[in-house]
């Protein structure tokens, strides 16, 4: 039953909205990613201003878990405008000989993400990498 | 709960699975060579298989806009990794579909089919084995 109801809200959620500091009411499906910036939350959406939303990153991530995913402490992004990956650090393979295997993993982690509806591309670190490969189905 | 309603929560649960799927993108090789790995919307492709094409050797994931895109997985691989996604289904040895870009259907001994977006049918495409599977979820 709880499944059942997680599933539907999961649903529900792409079609509701979310209210922004003033008072504006912003589509969750609009909504590229979030990113905080001196302690507010923006609501970044294509080819529109940031909209600054209430609360921090990690409220906005509870609220909208299985539609956005975390990559990096000032990023949540949504999953459905998730379009590749690139290479962080693609010019520094003579490093790699002195790291120990758990920080290749680490570095092997990290990326950075393209988005459907901006040419940004969006930082992912170690700490959340693992989680988002696994989301998307990569290295499984 | 009785088992009647637990049933019934089931189906529903399955008929959910159908509008929001387990499994939206799929891991393949970028146009792009800047790019690690390109996110394929699954809800775009018609059907992929092994077949070769455009002078590739890999699984080819056509779109409903008529454009490919390669895995370096084996369909059976690709299958598996499929097998939760309510839109898809193996319908022959080369073949697994997208259930819902369907748009004709010539019967024959296997069935040809045609997709959304794509003007020339996949012949054979549902081949005898998986037949009765296929009828039975177009139903």
């Amino acid at each position: 039953m709880s499944e059942m109801l997680k599933r539907i809200e999961k649903i529900l959620l792409t079609e509701k909205s979310v209210i922004a500091k003033d008072g504006t009411f912003v589509p969750v499906k609009d909504i590229l990613y979030l990113t905080s910036k001196r302690g507010d939350v923006l609501a970044i959406l294509a080819g529109k201003k940031p909209i600054t939303l209430p609360g921090n990153l990690n409220a906005w991530e509870k609220l909208l878990r299985g539609l956005f995913v975390q990559t990096h402490r000032q990023y949540l992004v949504a999953l459905d405008r998730i379009e590749g990956t690139f290479e962080r650090f693609p010019e520094e393979p003579e490093e790699e000989k002195r790291l120990t295997r758990a920080e290749l993993r680490a570095k092997d982690d990290e990326c950075e993400i393209s988005l459907r509806g901006t040419a940004k591309r969006i930082p992912v670190t170690a700490v959340y990498g693992q989680k988002l490969k696994k989301t998307l189905g990569i290295g499984v | 709960m009785p088992r009647g309603e637990t049933d019934l929560l089931k189906q529903v649960l399955e008929k959910l699975m159908y509008l929001d799927p387990p499994i939206k993108k799929f891991p393949v090789t970028p146009e792009d060579p800047a790019m690690a790995v390109y996110f394929l919307d699954l809800k775009d492709v018609c059907y992929i298989t092994t077949k070769s094409d455009q002078g590739r050797e890999e699984t080819m994931f056509m779109t409903s806009g008529g454009k490919a895109y390669f895995s370096n997985l084996r369909l059976t691989e690709i299958e598996k990794r499929l097998k939760d996604h309510p839109h898809y289904m193996r319908t022959s040895k080369f073949y697994v579909i997208n259930l819902t870009k369907i748009r004709g259907l010539k019967v024959s001994s296997a069935r040809d089919l045609w997709f959304e977006g794509i003007k020339e049918p996949v012949v054979n495409a549902v081949t005898s084995t998986y037949l009765a599977e296929f009828e039975k979820k177009l139903q």
